[in-house]
């Protein structure tokens, strides 16, 4: 069964279970096979530094390391914020009620999306949900929210929106755009300008 | 910091190379250790293709009994000359179902429609990168409303067009304010009429591109907006 989110909205509770959509499924998906001389399938290896060993699926892993070089087990990993504050878990959005807040279509517009949810109306109250959440999303366009598929330490930004397919939900991590004007501009380099401006000629 | 490039027209067919730059996506946490030191990742060997399973398979058998009777007898899968040996570059290779390395392949591409059944094998195509050609890509003149493109496909990806001179300040400016006048999203593409697919990259995805415009007193933001997908229901299309 698929697992439900419970939203809210100032006093109402809407229930929906999701369904991840992938291009493959409305598309389908093409894959590249490839075969050796003798026709059997090949697959994809990496080799060592030193060129001594292949490493097939499996043989490479991740390990965290202090500034020293020593060994750091994963119960004594604090996670901070980038200004060195210690920060605690998110819980999984399934285990608590997601308040939605109004958003606009310009916020959501900068969104670089991970994943794309379909949403169904929990068995429960199938009407009323549906109707309270469209009738929301009528009025609001774009719903805003933080999403955690699982407990963790960085939540995305999500967004709802509807049309006449249904409901979904766009999960990912918003761009931090800004306007820019003529003098901000990364490859521009202004001179300084000088005092002093007679010419000399004698530089010349 | 240099900005990769893109050569563009605006409305008036007027074309120019311009920069733009986008976010990954990034974690906005710090892993420390108990001093609050940030501590850093590395890359390690866990073991070899001899000591994997397919590797083990190799010289015991493809009886799992007997190679969980070896793994518990004689340790077979651990290496200790590799275990934990740190990596740093590790470049790809093609092995045969031996683990030695193919050095002449054959490439196939098999498309599969939504229901995972193959329809079709056909060589492999090459995609070429087209935002740097002598051709730019061009206006479609397809004008989409904000209000009605925002939820009919899904944009992937977002990056920031920017300027990297007074002449390329008011080429963009120029489009950004004419798509804030209209509220709506741009469709710009390759081919004569400007709605083909953009590929960013040599083998990458092929997109759509809309781009948007906002404009706030003499600054603007100029969005490139990609697409692969249209935002559809699962169910109706089953």
């Amino acid at each position: 069964m698929a697992r439900e989110l419970s939203f809210t909205h100032e006093d109402t509770r809407f229930s929906f279970a999701i369904e991840k959509v992938d291009r493959s499924k409305l598309y389908g998906y093409t894959s590249v096979e490839t075969t050796d001389e003798n026709n059997a399938l090949c697959s994809m290896a990496s080799i060592s530094d030193d060129g001594l060993h292949i490493l097939s699926k499996g043989c490479v892993g991740y390990t965290t390391l202090s500034e020293d070089g020593r060994y750091i087990a994963a119960k004594d990993i604090v996670i901070t914020n980038k200004e060195g504050e210690k920060i605690e878990k998110y819980p999984s959005s399934f285990n608590e009620d997601i308040p939605l807040i109004a958003s606009t279509i310009e916020e959501y517009l900068q969104l670089n999306v991970k994943s794309i949810y379909e949403l169904t109306p929990s068995e429960d109250d199938v009407e009323a949900d549906e109707t309270n959440l469209l009738d929301l999303l009528k009025m609001n366009k774009v719903l805003k929210f933080r999403f955690c598929y699982r407990a963790g330490y960085d939540a995305d930004d999500a967004f709802m929106v509807h049309n006449n397919e249904g409901i979904f939900m766009i999960i990912g991590k918003q761009n931090p755009f800004e306007f820019i004007g003529l003098e901000q501009n990364n490859n521009q380099q202004v001179e300084e300008e000088t005092e002093d401006d007679d010419f000399d000629f004698g530089m010349l | 910091m240099n900005l990769r490039q893109i050569h563009i027209s605006n409305p008036k067919e007027r074309n120019s190379l311009v920069g733009f730059k986008g976010f990954p996506l990034v974690s906005n946490t710090i892993k420390t250790d108990k001093e609050g030191i940030p501590t850093i990742n590395k890359k390690i060997m866990k073991g070899v293709s001899t000591t994997s399973l397919d590797g083990l398979k190799e010289g015991i058998g493809d009886d799992l009994d007997k190679i969980a009777e070896s793994l518990i007898v004689s340790d077979p899968e651990i290496d200790i000359q590799t275990l934990g040996k740190f990596l740093t570059n590790t470049p790809r290779v093609l092995v045969n179902d031996s683990l030695q390395v193919v050095y002449k392949v054959n490439k196939k591409e098999k498309v599969f429609n939504p229901k995972g059944e193959l329809v079709e094998e056909r060589d492999v195509k090459q995609l070429f990168s087209n935002i740097l050609g002598d051709t730019p890509l061009k206006w479609s003149g397809k004008l989409l409303p904000k209000e009605k493109a925002f939820n009919k496909f899904v944009f992937i990806r977002s990056y920031q067009l920017q300027h990297d001179s007074g002449l390329t300040y008011d080429f963009l400016y120029d489009i950004a304010k004419n798509l804030n006048d209209k509220n709506s999203l741009m469709l710009i593409g390759s081919g004569a009429k400007g709605i083909g697919p953009v590929i960013f990259q040599d083998g990458g995805t092929p997109f759509k591109v809309f781009l948007e415009g906002r404009v706030k007193d003499d600054q603007y933001m100029l969005l490139m907006h990609l697409s692969n997908l249209e935002l559809k229901s699962l169910n109706k299309e089953k």
